[in-house]
């Protein structure tokens, strides 16, 4: 068991990856100190996953479309994380016919525009896509900024729960996930499990802990007109479908980086540099996820996205738990490059932004020296490690959208994609 | 007539919703507030709070997630367990709104205090908790706080707690949080006993013992815990697997009727 000295006393962190009893998601520890997350982890290497693909398959080929006249499944994709993967699975291995959903996010990067329209083309999918009005959004992010620094609240609640809607609409019962996330970082369940989607864990860790209906109160301009979009399907309309959501990563060995570098070389997915990371696999589409909305996870849980990935690389002994602190402390504290263009487009000034931030630091990880100075005591400082030029392990990671250095540093709502 | 119930468990270990598997295993859910408030919505007949880490800290009852709990507004009776030594604690608790409470710790300790709360807040609204496991044919009861079995009788249990304890849950602790492996052999304890009722728990999620454990008529409810985690109307889908007709039938909400 290793526990920090100063502020971070009553946090334990786990003896194999980075995670603290902190965690959003929920953790536990055993009695060597090791985290759920890489108890379950473990399961990775002993499961038999030829088996567990035959399930899989006996489990899908039950939905597939007798008369041809409807789509087998519902895939909610992205320009970005798994959705190359899970197409690529469904429709190449699985041979379903999958209607891909999409919740448009507004935040959109050429590359995200990019690799969303290469993925309907390149597997000749079909796709819907959910884009709420801009007003309601705006508003929407308003509230939730300033109640729960969030300004993610609208996707996350948007990208799942379109699936869920077009799946009860169109009378497409199932929908398939690629990786759990509470499985994959907290080990909250086993791969044994079979764990499926289910409003309980969006409205706790996806929404923390915020639905729709929450954010209508007396006290605040959002009204149902803006929300009523955002409302999960009733229990009665998801049973008489037989709504079913489950993921890939129970039934295959889930491997992020594997899986994408497996996609660039197959399929054309555009990776990217970012900011506070060394990944340029996940989030790729998105101005803020990988800037804003993670410089507020910081300030909320006292550690970053950075920090996820690199307790990932470590779980699959491709960097030690040294090599990960040092990553950690190199990108972790890295300053944002997008508020502005945030700010444009909300209508509010960088000031009041960084007011509104400012409230949402937790005092146990952030001190306040004296105004606007703020000195950090997250988990990363639970270790005197410092980072190491010498281990270059960013390498390892591509980086292949040199075809799109001179992008224009706006927000792209629709896009023409590329031929 | 409603004769028998589905009950939900909820385990509550460092003020987070945990599975539990086999008293020594754990794996994280989430916060309490929402889990129970999804049990509701899902329209369980009871729900069980076990907070299991109150007694072993010497803690009392854990009035901050009593607390929370009373801050959301459900329709589903509640029972709370964990760190409950007096009856002023069996008050505060009932007085939350919570309708019935259980005792494990208390049952090895305090026989005297656990009569004062019957006569006070009603012999119905006292649930005796007993994690009981097999060894050598022999029916053996768990001390959780000394890790310790003691073999017991379970009509000599029966008759001592007779007018006190309206209902006995019968964990069978080794078996807990696996799936459908509850010992069925755990039934020859208490098949015979005919002035108690129990509520068995752990590793039941299997139709077919359901089924056969729901006719036993000392048997008035079965409790699922893990489980309901894993998988959207769990419960509902449980529930349509059992044919025993006098029970809540399922439900599934509908706002819009």
């Amino acid at each position: 068991m290793i526990t920090n000295n100063e502020n971070l006393m009553k946090t334990q962190f786990c003896s194999k990856c980075l995670y603290g009893s902190d965690h959003p998601l929920g953790i536990v520890f055993d009695n060597n100190g090791t985290c759920s997350g890489c108890l379950i982890h473990e399961e990775k290497n002993n499961l038999d996953w030829n088996y567990r693909w035959d399930l899989l398959k006996k489990l899908t080929i039950r939905y597939k479309s007798k008369r041809g006249d409807n789509y087998d499944c519902l895939i909610p994709v992205t320009g970005s994380q798994d959705s190359y993967y899970i197409v690529h699975i469904v429709k190449n291995k699985l041979g379903m016919n999958p209607l891909l959903v999409n919740y448009n996010k507004y935040f959109n990067t050429s590359v995200g525009i990019y690799n969303l329209a290469n993925l309907r083309i390149k597997f000749n999918c079909d796709i819907l896509i959910q884009n709420v009005n801009p007003f309601s959004v705006k508003k929407i992010i308003n509230t939730t900024l300033r109640k729960y620094g969030s300004i993610y609240w609208p996707i996350l609640a948007g990208h799942t729960v379109f699936p869920v809607q077009v799946a009860v609409k169109h009378k497409i019962p199932l929908i398939i996930w690629g990786a759990h996330q509470g499985l994959e970082q907290v080990g909250m369940f086993s791969h044994l499990h079979n764990v499926e989607m289910s409003r309980r864990y969006r409205k706790d860790h996806d929404l923390m802990g915020v639905e729709a209906e929450d954010l209508l109160s007396n006290f605040d301009t959002l009204n149902e007109g803006d929300l009523w979009q955002y409302r999960y399907p009733e229990d009665n309309d998801i049973n008489s479908i037989g709504v079913k959501g489950i993921y890939l990563g129970n039934f295959l060995r889930w491997d992020p980086k594997a899986q994408h570098e497996e996609m660039i070389t197959r399929f054309g997915y555009k990776t990217r540099n970012l900011n506070r990371t060394f990944d340029t696999y996940d989030y790729v589409d998105c101005f803020n996820y990988m800037d804003l909305h993670d410089l507020l996870k910081l300030y909320k849980n006292g550690y970053s996205k950075v920090t996820d990935h690199a307790s990932r690389e470590i779980r699959f002994g491709r960097i030690t738990r040294d090599q990960g602190i040092s990553l950690v402390k190199k990108y972790e504290l890295k300053s944002i490059k997008f508020s502005e263009l945030f700010c444009k487009w909300l209508g509010v000034s960088r000031n009041s932004l960084n007011f509104v931030m400012d409230q949402h630091r937790n005092s146990k990880y952030w001190h306040n020296e004296n105004f606007e100075n703020w000195v950090f005591k997250g988990w990363s400082t639970f270790s005197k490690k410092k980072y190491s030029k010498k281990e270059n392990l960013t390498k390892s990671f591509i980086e292949n959208s040199k075809l799109l250095k001179n992008e224009r540093e706006s927000y792209i709502t629709f896009g023409k994609g590329y031929p | 007539m409603i004769t028998k119930r589905l009950i939900a468990t909820v385990i509550i270990k460092n003020q987070q919703v945990v599975q539990s598997f086999g008293y020594r295993k754990y794996l994280p859910i989430g916060k309490p507030e929402i889990v129970v408030e999804n049990l509701d919505r899902w329209g369980v007949d009871e729900i069980i709070i076990l907070n299991i880490d109150s007694s072993i800290n010497n803690r009392g009852p854990n009035y901050k997630l009593i607390e929370s709990l009373k801050k959301i507004n459900i329709k589903t009776p509640l029972i709370y367990g964990g760190g409950i030594k007096s009856l002023k604690d069996g008050i505060e608790i009932v007085k939350s709104g919570f309708e019935r409470i259980v005792l494990d710790s208390l049952l090895h300790q305090d026989v005297e205090e656990i009569e004062k709360m019957s006569k006070i807040l009603g012999q119905q609204a006292i649930i005796g908790c007993l994690p009981l496991s097999i060894n050598k044919n022999k029916i053996m009861w768990l001390d959780y706080k000394s890790l310790s079995s003691l073999q017991v009788s379970m009509k000599e249990i029966s008759n001592k707690f007779k007018n006190i304890i309206s209902e006995f849950i019968l964990i069978d602790w080794k078996n807990e949080g696996s799936i459908g492996n509850f010992d069925m052999k755990l039934t020859y304890a208490f098949k015979n006993i005919k002035n108690s009722q129990f509520i068995l728990f752990g590793g039941l999620n299997n139709p077919t013992k359901l089924n056969k454990l729901f006719k036993m008529e000392n048997i008035s409810a079965i409790a699922i815990g893990n489980s309901l985690n894993y998988r959207e109307h769990e419960y509902q889908s449980i529930k349509n697997k059992i044919s025993f007709s006098h029970m809540r039938p399922k439900y599934y909400n509908d706002n819009k009727q």
